[in-house]
């Protein structure tokens, strides 16, 4: 049972400064997951919160005790790898036993311990095996075994499904969100794949080249997100994206001409260069009164029987070869063909606006 | 496409001619000198003498008492090679396994000083032995250095404890780089994650190198102890330069033996050499086969990993 926080935390690897000034509040029991491309930070902030990297400034508290100077031993946390960092030369049992042994607990205890946390994880038939006779996801269930029978105040998981098959990955993310109501711990997860941040978290912390872009709900995120990354990054397919100018009043003007009223909280000065965003799932084929057409060059179709994918690129009037790519995701199956011209609708409701220039804010 | 049954030996004849005349005849001849007695060279005029040879050389009153032994230089040098082995192989692969735990750790300078470890190894042994000499001899730098202190000047290379002590210390320093690298990338091949899981596991430094570096290195650790080993069994040049085998035979080793049997003395016993480097390659096929042995047994372990 603990909280963390992150004050002002910042990582310099030399004159590169990987982590800027990054402030994180987590509660106790929940399960926080960092989600952002290769290379944001992710990673290093989470060896920085287990004690395997050092804090260059900036404050970490675990329970509301400082713990920046405190051994990575000592501060009560575990991790799994994302490589899983079995001991080749040890078994499923001396593996999970190594850690208590290392505390000088006695030997039932351990094997008690142990015990119990195979049990939980289905380990027990494979507790004298050597980790190359197990398959991937009993490795995985291994590094966590490991963790659990440590009984850590959080625990820390870098990547730890990216090794796995897709099938694999998807029955392993119901065993972690599962033990997690089981145990009730606090855990920090790290990811690159949106859909793991979407399926597991309660709170998902969105990074960019070292810096929070966004902390909220999975559904927070979808729903409002605050910049074009954020917006861009969760959801799949991606966000479409088109290059739009504010008009007078409320109107907004496509590329091509089309003129279409989209209310903002703050009204941006006639001329401004805006980004327009609608998702691939709001989009449909069915003309709608007062959604926004749009023409589009169709230069791909896949047909999942549920649903489809259309992809094609804006035409219409001013519109290049190489226009804004559009994706739209449309219920059923469709009968439309490469190279065809089709126009697919944009609900009113469905429509973010962002900056065009700086941090990309939305604001709409 | 056809090939002729004879197109690979083309390619392969260069290779060929140059091994078959200067590694298989050499053995066959020194087979036939091994069973031939007599001083002469020309095989045509050696005479045919069984095993006569081999027991002249095996001819003992008790193997562990060399003076006790017709040959007793052979049985001399055989106990200080195996003295030698065991003693320089031991320390050197300590000392080894020590530098590189150490440098492979993030030290200040630590290409500068795998670079001074690894740097005896790139002399001849001779220059080693010159070296070495320079300092230990009557004259030399270590005297002039104790005289400085007031001590008392040692002959290091004429008492036979201390010449064997440094014929091994000199040995060490010459090759122990060499098996420092080969432990340093056994090392190196150990995931960093594994120490950063044991050190989230509280192991202390002693049991991460207990627990979890030693079983890992194990393989490469047993394969340089057999290399070491086998090269230790061949010990020749640094020590012939160094103290010529001497003070008596207390620095003779079986690679010299046979050479000053065949070649120095004013009479050359070929057939005895002969025999002695038959009995000594005997020895260094069962340490080769046991190095293959285990560098299977690595392989294995690496799929371990």
């Amino acid at each position: 049972m603990a909280s963390l926080q992150l004050k002002k935390v910042i990582k310099d690897f030399g004159p590169t400064r990987v982590i800027r000034s990054v402030d994180l509040d987590v509660h106790d029991g929940e399960f926080v997951v960092f989600v952002g491309p290769s290379g944001c930070g992710k990673s290093t902030l989470l060896r920085m919160i287990c004690g395997l990297e050092d804090i260059s400034s900036g404050e970490l508290t675990i329970d509301g005790v400082r713990a920046n100077d405190t051994r990575a031993a000592d501060r009560g946390l575990s991790m799994v790898f994302q490589s899983y960092a079995l001991y080749p030369h040890m078994s499923v049992y001396q593996n999970m036993a190594f850690g208590l042994e290392n505390t000088g607990i006695a030997k039932d205890v351990v094997r008690t311990k142990v015990d119990a946390a195979a049990k939980l994880l289905r380990l027990d038939p494979l507790l004298e095996r050597k980790p190359t006779q197990l398959s991937g996801g009993q490795r995985q269930r291994v590094a966590i075994g490991r963790s659990i029978v440590r009984e850590p105040k959080i625990f820390l998981f870098d990547e730890p499904l990216s090794n796995l098959d897709a099938e694999l990955r998807v029955s392993m993310r119901g065993e972690i969100t599962g033990l997690h109501r089981r145990l009730g711990a606090t855990m920090i997860y790290v990811t690159h794949d949106q859909v793991e941040a979407m399926t597991m978290a309660d709170k998902i912390v969105v990074l960019r080249a070292g810096s929070i872009e966004q902390v909220g709900s999975p559904l927070e995120l979808y729903n409002s997100p605050n910049n074009k990354f954020v917006a861009g990054f969760i959801g799949s397919p991606q966000m479409n994206f088109a290059p739009v100018t504010a008009g007078h009043g409320d109107n907004i003007v496509t590329e091509y001409g089309e003129t279409f009223e989209l209310k903002t909280a703050t009204k941006p000065a006639s001329g401004t260069a805006l980004t327009l965003g609608v998702r691939p799932e709001h989009l449909t084929l069915e003309k709608r009164e007062g959604s926004l057409a749009l023409p589009i060059t169709i230069t791909g179709v896949e047909q999942l029987g549920g649903h489809s994918l259309l992809y094609g690129t804006l035409s219409g009037a001013n519109a290049s070869a190489d226009g804004p790519r559009i994706t739209a995701q449309v219920a059923g199956q469709v009968t439309t063909k490469i190279g065809e011209t089709a126009t697919v609708y944009a609900p009113p409701e469905a429509c973010r606006l962002f900056e065009a220039s700086g941090e990309e804010r939305a604001v709409r | 496409m056809k090939t002729s049954a004879s197109t690979p030996w083309f390619f392969l004849a260069p290779n060929v001619i140059v091994i078959v005349l200067f590694t298989f005849i050499p053995i066959a001849i020194n087979f036939y000198y091994a069973f031939t007695g007599g001083v002469n060279l020309y095989p045509t005029q050696r005479p045919g003498v069984g095993v006569e040879n081999f027991s002249t050389l095996l001819e003992c009153g008790s193997y562990f008492d060399p003076s006790s032994c017709r040959k007793d230089v052979f049985w001399q040098s055989i106990w200080n090679t195996a003295k030698y082995a065991i003693f320089q192989v031991s320390l050197m692969v300590l000392f080894a396994l020590i530098t590189a735990v150490v440098l492979n750790r993030k030290i200040m300078g630590r290409g500068f000083w795998r670079g001074v470890f690894f740097y005896p190894v790139l002399l001849s042994p001779v220059v080693v032995a010159l070296i070495w000499k320079w300092i230990l001899q009557r004259d030399g730098l270590l005297n002039a250095a104790m005289v400085a202190v007031d001590a008392h000047p040692v002959l290091w290379l004429a008492e036979p404890g201390w010449a064997f002590f440094w014929v091994t210390f000199v040995s060490i320093w010459a090759h122990m780089g060499f098996y420092t690298l080969i432990l340093l990338a056994g090392l190196q091949a150990i995931p960093a994650d594994l120490y950063e899981a044991a050190q989230l596991d509280k192991a202390s430094p002693w049991r991460s190198l207990t627990k979890i570096t030693l079983p890992l290195l194990m393989p490469n650790l047993l394969v340089v102890v057999v290399l070491a080993m086998i090269k230790a069994v061949q010990i020749f040049d640094e020590v012939f330069v160094l103290t010529g085998g001497g003070p008596g035979s207390a620095t003779t080793f079986v690679v010299q033996f046979i050479y000053q049997t065949g070649f120095v003395e004013p009479v050359r016993l070929y057939g005895i050499a002969a025999a002695g480097s038959l009995m000594l390659a005997l020895a260094l096929v069962a340490l080769t086969l046991l190095q293959l042995k285990l560098s299977n047994a690595e392989k294995a372990g690496e799929r371990v990993k």
